[in-house]
């Protein structure tokens, strides 16, 4: 058992790709409130308590709004709280706005944990088993961008030496502004020209060229990805059967919940809670083995 | 009038269009019946990147040609970063349709939705990346289909670059609109729209903004690179050069 | 920090404006307090219908929550031909709403239907526009012909006789041929 974030790329794609498909697109409240569940307690496992509590803020915030807001778009349901303007506030509507603030929250906390996983370094190596020149462009457009912001900086400072931005008209100060751009632009592409020269020279176009990969699939990268995908299949057929149909409108279904519903339910939840058990069993893990110490 | 190799462009565009946008569509109703809306067209706008990316991939590119278009990139992110402060107003449009305009659809698309990619390392990956990916690599993609038109008069950029700004801006809202409720609902569009109007303002002034601004200086140094350098060399440049002299 | 606040402030002192200016509450029970004059022998009045026959002819195609006697009646009708007084200004909207506030029918619209808005139905009794399929949704009928205008924009005379039917299929099923004659 491994943090969830030292996982192969591979495995950490399917596990995100799993997770937002299922929240984006299902509508049983239970499973967006597992995928909240799930989402939330991995970010509080692995990042600062203060951030999440003010991310939560702002789900709550959010929340208000979509739950408040979606009785006014629509006046579905057999439960009348009351009218506003003539048409019906329901308690169905309501409901239903809770559940899609649910949702939003837990896509915008599950990439709030994918940005902090699935940092660019995996992403490149992902993309470059699929697309080299995706990868050279992306890698090299990375490795510019603070390159690029310090001559930014040199140019401007030269600028200003020269008196480019003494201009008293606005005006005067946007083209000083321009040629600067102008600059650095030129100098830059011709930087990349020269990198493409070297690069040539290195042989960057010839076959048999091996490239150096960081991350290795190994026996617990294969667990942790069949887990994934079984949840998955279980899921789908649920989905694809209609096991884990949910109406909201007229009337909330309220109807227990079928056999299938329920094993799909339980390795959703399972799904969902993954990354945060690995990470708060491996600090289990850590705490008692320095108390052997 | 030159005469276009009527090929299939490749066997990937092929197969995209005709078995995997159809199994696509029939997962959504099957799997994710009350969204089904909201996957297919999510999922369609994500494949039809693809036949793009594969293009790219297989031709035959000089290294230089790679690198200048990373650091493209790089511009049009720092520049995104730069006007960070004032949200919506992001020069990173006016970048991508200009490079699409002087550097032909396939530059104009991979600078586009790389620069979703890259920018969003900064500003954080969310549900609207892949949407950004495929607005700005579809105005860069336009933007080079259209590039004879649109390299006449810097006004016709521009005004490529505001109807950008409105479609990306509606399509969001569209999009959003179906997700939430699985179907169009017009009462949450104009809801949405009470919202989103303003920031579709500032897009589209943004984007003529910078258009007017950076359209001579940037395409004058893409020309000199392009000329000097021997990059970029596309079909249709060619023919016009060879009419010019 | 203080931008902050002062925004909120600023975002509850308008949502409370609007609440106060632009927003009518009432309760349940007020909402169905629909006062229906009687019929006198020399009142001017019309009679209105509502019918759902072809969503139970196409039940296939019908939301799966909606498939329940309580929500489809076996006969079709949500509203048996009943006669209402006509009042000053009625649109058949104004009657359809009178109507269903006094049989306690739920229904929907978009638009304000006052005050010269013009209002669209989209659902009554629970069954919606594309409830029964992407073509299916609610029409009206006067005398036996489709208007063809808003509901809100139909004026009807003494004597008329309104139906709403469902449609499944844009209106062809219901006798609606708009791309013929």
């Amino acid at each position: 058992m491994r943090r969830f974030d030292e996982y192969h790329p591979a495995v950490l794609l399917a596990y995100y790709v799993s997770v937002l498909l299922f929240s984006m697109f299902t509508v049983h409240p239970l499973v967006i409130l597992f995928s909240f569940t799930g989402a939330v307690s991995y970010l509080f496992a692995i990042d600062r308590k203060r951030r999440v509590l003010k991310d939560l803020w702002f789900y709550l915030f959010l929340f208000l709004l979509i739950a408040a807001a979606n009785p006014l778009v629509s006046h579905n349901g057999v439960t009348p709280l009351f009218f506003l303007n003539g048409q019906a506030v329901t308690l169905e509507s309501l409901l239903y706005g809770v559940v899609l603030a649910f949702m939003l929250s837990a896509v915008l906390a599950w990439f709030g944990s994918f940005n902090r996983v699935v940092t660019s370094e995996k992403i490149l190596f992902l993309l470059g088993k699929v697309s080299p020149k995706l990868s050279i462009v992306l890698s090299s457009a990375l490795r510019f961008l603070p390159l690029l912001r310090r001559k930014a900086g040199e140019i401007r400072s030269a600028g200003k030496a020269v008196g480019l931005y003494a201009s008293e008209s606005w005006w005067g100060r946007v083209r000083s502004g321009l040629s600067a751009v102008s600059a650095l632009v030129t100098w830059s592409l011709e930087q990349a020209v020269e990198t493409g020269v070297s690069m040539k020279a290195r042989g960057f176009r010839l076959k048999g060229r091996t490239h150096f990969s960081a991350f290795r699939f190994s026996g617990k990268d294969l667990a942790v990805l069949i887990f994934i995908l079984a949840a998955d299949a279980i899921v789908f057929t649920a989905l694809g059967t209609g096991s884990l149909q949910f109406a909201f409108y007229p009337r909330i279904a309220l109807e227990a919940p079928g056999v299938l519903a329920v094993i799909s339910l339980a390795a959703l939840l399972l799904l969902f809670l993954l990354p945060a058990v690995l990470e708060i069993g491996e600090n289990i893990k850590w705490r008692y083995y320095r108390r052997k110490i | 009038m030159k005469e276009k190799a009527r090929k299939i462009k490749n066997p990937v565009t092929f197969f995209l269009f005709i078995v995997a946008i159809p199994a696509v569509i029939v997962c959504g109703v099957v799997f994710f019946r009350e969204k089904h809306y909201a996957f297919s067209s999510a999922a369609v706008a994500i494949l039809s990147c693809i036949p793009l990316f594969y293009t790219f991939e297989r031709k035959e590119s000089k290294a230089g040609e790679l690198i200048v278009l990373a650091v493209l990139v790089a511009i049009s992110a720092l520049g995104r970063f730069l006007f960070a402060w004032l949200p919506s107003f992001k020069p990173v449009a006016a970048i991508v349709v200009i490079v699409g305009i002087c550097l032909g659809k396939e530059a104009g698309f991979v600078v586009g939705a790389l620069s979703a990619v890259v920018s969003n390392f900064f500003f954080g990956q969310g549900p609207w990346t892949p949407f950004q990916m495929f607005a700005w690599g579809f105005i860069g993609f336009l933007a080079g289909l259209l590039s004879g038109v649109l390299k006449k008069n810097r006004i016709f950029a521009a005004l490529f670059g505001a109807v950008a700004g409105v479609l990306y801006s509606v399509l969001m809202d569209v999009w959003t609109v179906v997700w939430a409720d699985g179907t169009f609902n017009l009462n949450r569009y104009f809801l949405a729209l009470s919202t989103s109007l303003p920031v579709m303002i500032q897009y589209v002034v943004s984007n003529v903004i910078f258009l007017l601004l950076l359209s001579k200086p940037l395409s004058d140094v893409l020309e000199r690179i392009r000329k000097k350098y021997g990059l970029f060399v596309t079909e249709e440049a060619e023919t016009e050069e060879e009419g010019e002299a | 920090m203080k931008k902050n606040i002062l925004f909120l402030v600023i975002l509850i002192a308008v949502v409370i404006a609007a609440l106060v200016f632009g927003v009518r509450i009432q309760s349940v029970e007020d909402y169905y307090l629909e006062h229906l004059e009687d019929v006198q022998p020399d009142s001017r009045t019309v009679t209105m219908s509502i019918r759902c026959d072809t969503a139970l002819e196409n039940r296939e195609k019908l939301d799966p929550a909606l498939q329940t006697e309580k929500f489809l009646p076996k006969d079709g009708i949500v509203l048996k031909t009943t006669e209402y007084v006509l009042r000053e200004g009625d649109s058949v909207f104004s009657l359809l709403e009178r109507a269903a506030k006094h049989e306690k029918i739920q229904f929907e619209f978009k638009g304000t239907g006052k005050n010269g808005g013009t209002a669209y139905v989209e659902g009554i009794s629970y069954l919606y526009e594309f409830s029964c399929g992407p073509l299916s949704g609610w029409m009206y009928r006067v005398n036996g012909k489709f208007p063809g205008v808003g509901c809100s924009e139909y004026f009807p005379e003494d004597g008329d006789v309104i139906e709403w039917v469902y449609s499944c299929d844009l209106g062809h099923d219901v006798g609606d041929d708009w791309q013929g004659e």
